[in-house]
């Protein structure tokens, strides 16, 4: 009797763990898109709302107070954005939304240049935020709003600069609107990813929903790495802190934390560590110690970063930060999505 | 006629070469289990023949049946190509590109072997060229033609033997990635035709204006001597726009419409383009949407729908028979006829193939 006890422990020890099913996918998407990206877009939405109203109050009284006020409700805003900005699929890559938000990085300088010159001959159909929603993505978004209203010719914002930043927080406002429609609607995309099946015309199952945010959050890594760190970074002795989004206006270090917050909290979520056909158990705690690396990363190189970039101490957290979100990126893509039975595809992602 | 004699016999292949079987040999780039790329070279059951390690990841190869060698292109933006000895089944060398220029991932042989033509951007001033590599003289570049647009893609030799046509995909890229897009706003993509004496322009055809979002990339000609293009959308992600189009030198473009869902799920990207042995297939992968499509080539009627995840590369299929060979990037070799699909066994399926395979012998 004894000896069958043990063998029945022995197999139930030893049986592999089972592969995730179609409803363990479902579950996942489920977990990520109520968990996550719904009320990040509903977040996004109610910081927008109030960032033209605090544009009024600085434009109407200019002082340091207003100021200030200003600028925590455009950092609010940045935050919300760091939660949503790698979503891009849906609502976000529709209409060019993504662009329009936030024109960045613009190597070109394509919306400097054109804000130059409206500045030098303003034009007043755009301070209609309809009209304004339809012209150049590199007026109509973050970067714009920061260069008017923190940019080097803050010391003198003009009465058109204010109603252009007036008519950018409105746009961002409806942008954020549009997209929350365009997750939550009836035909949304937050019911279509949640009704994955054969009847569905866009996620033929549920691990292809499952395999969409797979991509989305790997994205975030690669744009965390590649768009915001490693070209700031430079080589040695070579930073470029004017590479840094948003240094203007003070938020690259809140909108930086905020991107690692988003990243940890959509990888918790997924929890692809649960998905997978074996067990997981260090994966998952490596990720938790990677995570924390990186939170300490940003610390070490210490505040602001656009000024810290440059200094030894600086340069090191933010290797830190960038060693220690490659390890995540690496596991999930090798390791942890095969597991998981998911792909984000080899020639899927690519553009050739 | 030319355009017939195209799909003609093996008279071109050495008897070194035939000797490797009457089934085909398959040629494509690829991502090995452990992260590191290769050039591979198999047989009709996915039978290893050679596994070459590069230093980059791959895309397409180009093949001259008169030297018996393949030259397989880096993935752009890269700047080298890989020549393969067929025989010895060897890298035998590695050209470079010029500095301050990049491979497009895509190159063809004129009809004697003797030159190499490859698509290449200027990084500085975004200029799409054509560059010519003599390999008579250690693919010695000896000079180049203007694409007729920005970001030339894929190219073919036109059946005469005596022109190329050219995709240019009409994207610039930044010149620090080679990769994130430019301008999108001011893009144009045509098919250019371009008389390899002179190395002038003979046809330019654009997209009419509503579709100028629209970058032409691959090419592939079939019995007819029809050049069918792949597209992929560069416009709003909603938008379902036609991605699969022709063109008959000498007249306009035209383009075919997907029925729904597949429209849809396409997701406005195709990935590769081949005729079949006999030229009257044509198939049009869309790895984003994991689905390649068959067209009829006479008829422009779609004649079947493979489900492949991550199905990209196309080749006519084993043997000389209807239908094709498709790789993807999950490490699968199908073989694809109207009469249904069957796996071609693979040493390799914890590989993840390249965008394009190549049948090197008919």
């Amino acid at each position: 009797m004894r000896v069958l006890c043990f063998l029945a422990i022995l197999v139930i020890l030893c049986s592999p763990v089972r592969a995730a099913t179609p409803e363990d996918h479902a579950k996942a998407v489920a977990r990520v898109v109520d968990g996550a990206i719904v009320p990040a877009f509903g977040a996004l939405e109610a910081a927008t709302a109030k960032l033209k109203p605090a544009t009024e109050s600085y434009c109407r009284q200019p002082d340091p107070a207003h100021r200030e006020a200003l600028r925590a409700a455009f950092i609010e805003v940045l935050k919300r954005w760091a939660h949503v900005d790698f979503l891009l699929f849906g609502p976000l890559a529709e209409s060019q939304r993504v662009e329009r938000f936030a024109f960045w990085p613009d190597s070109s300088g394509a919306g400097a240049r054109q804000m130059r010159r409206l500045r030098a001959k303003p034009d007043p159909a755009l301070l209609d935020p309809q009209r304004l929603g339809k012209s150049s993505a590199a007026i109509q978004g973050l970067p714009a709003f920061e260069a008017l209203l923190f940019g080097d010719e803050a010391a003198a914002v003009k009465d058109y600069d204010c109603k252009l930043a007036v008519a950018i927080a409105a746009n961002l406002e409806q942008l954020s609107n549009e997209m929350v429609r365009g997750w939550t609607a009836a035909d949304g995309w937050r019911p279509l990813m949640l009704s994955a099946g054969p009847t569905n015309s866009y996620y033929a199952t549920p691990r292809e929903a499952a395999n969409e945010l797979l991509k989305a959050v790997l994205t975030g890594f690669v744009q965390l790495r590649d768009q915001r760190l490693l070209t700031a970074l430079g080589k040695e002795g070579g930073a470029r802190p004017e590479k840094l989004p948003y240094w203007r206006s003070g938020g690259t270090d809140a909108y930086l934390e905020a991107t690692l917050a988003a990243l940890k909290q959509f990888v918790a979520l997924f929890d692809l560590p649960g998905l997978s056909d074996q067990d997981m158990a260090s994966a998952k705690s490596s990720i938790d110690v990677q995570f924390k690396r990186a939170d300490e990363g940003l610390a070490l190189a210490g505040h602001p970063l656009p000024q810290t970039i440059a200094a030894p101490t600086g340069r090191a957290g933010v290797q830190q930060v960038l060693a220690a979100m490659k390890i995540v990126q690496d596991l999930i893509g090798a390791q942890l999505a095969p597991a998981a039975g998911l792909s984000v595809g080899f020639n899927a992602l690519d553009g050739d | 006629m030319q355009a017939v004699a195209a799909f003609g016999g093996t008279g071109l292949v050495s008897p070194a070469l035939a000797a490797i079987g009457d089934n085909g040999l398959y040629v494509s780039g690829c991502r090995q289990a452990d992260g590191s790329f290769a050039a591979v070279l198999f047989d009709e059951r996915g039978r290893d023949l050679a596994v070459l390690p590069v230093e980059t990841r791959l895309h397409d190869t180009a093949h001259s049946g008169m030297l018996n060698r393949a030259v397989i292109f880096a993935r752009r933006p890269g700047t080298l190509a890989f020549v393969i000895d067929l025989v010895s089944r060897r890298l035998e060398r590695t050209i470079m590109s010029l500095a301050g220029r990049h491979f497009y991932g895509h190159g063809v042989f004129s009809k004697d072997g003797r030159i190499l033509y490859a698509t290449e951007n200027d990084f500085a001033s975004g200029a799409g060229l054509i560059g010519l590599y003599d390999s008579s003289d250690g693919y010695r570049r000896i000079g180049e033609f203007p694409s007729g647009g920005v970001g030339p893609h894929e190219l073919l030799l036109h059946p005469d033997g005596r022109s190329l046509i050219v995709a240019n995909g009409g994207i610039r890229t930044n010149p620090e990635t080679g990769r994130e897009k430019l301008d999108l706003d001011t893009m144009i993509s045509s098919l250019t035709r371009i008389d390899l004496a002179h190395g002038t322009i003979t046809e330019s055809v654009a997209l009419p204006k509503a579709m100028k979002l629209l970058s032409l990339r691959h090419l592939a000609i079939d019995a007819t001597g029809a050049v069918w293009f792949g597209a992929q959308w560069e416009g709003d992600p909603g938008e379902t726009p036609p991605i699969v189009g022709r063109y008959r030198p000498g007249s306009s473009l035209s383009t075919l419409m997907l029925p729904e869902p597949l429209a849809r799920v396409s997701q406005g990207y195709v990935g590769s383009v081949a005729s079949d042995a006999q030229g009257d297939l044509v198939a049009t992968s869309c790895p984003k949407g994991g689905r390649i499509i068959v067209w009829e080539a006479k008829t422009g009627k779609i004649a079947g729908v493979a489900a492949l995840e991550d199905g990209c590369g196309v080749a006519p299929a084993p043997a000389r028979k209807r239908g094709f060979a498709m790789s993807s990037g999950g490490g699968l070799l199908i073989d694809w006829s109207l009469e249904g699909a069957s796996p071609i066994a693979s040493e390799g399926s914890r590989r993840s193939w390249d965008n394009h395979l190549r049948k090197i012998i008919s």
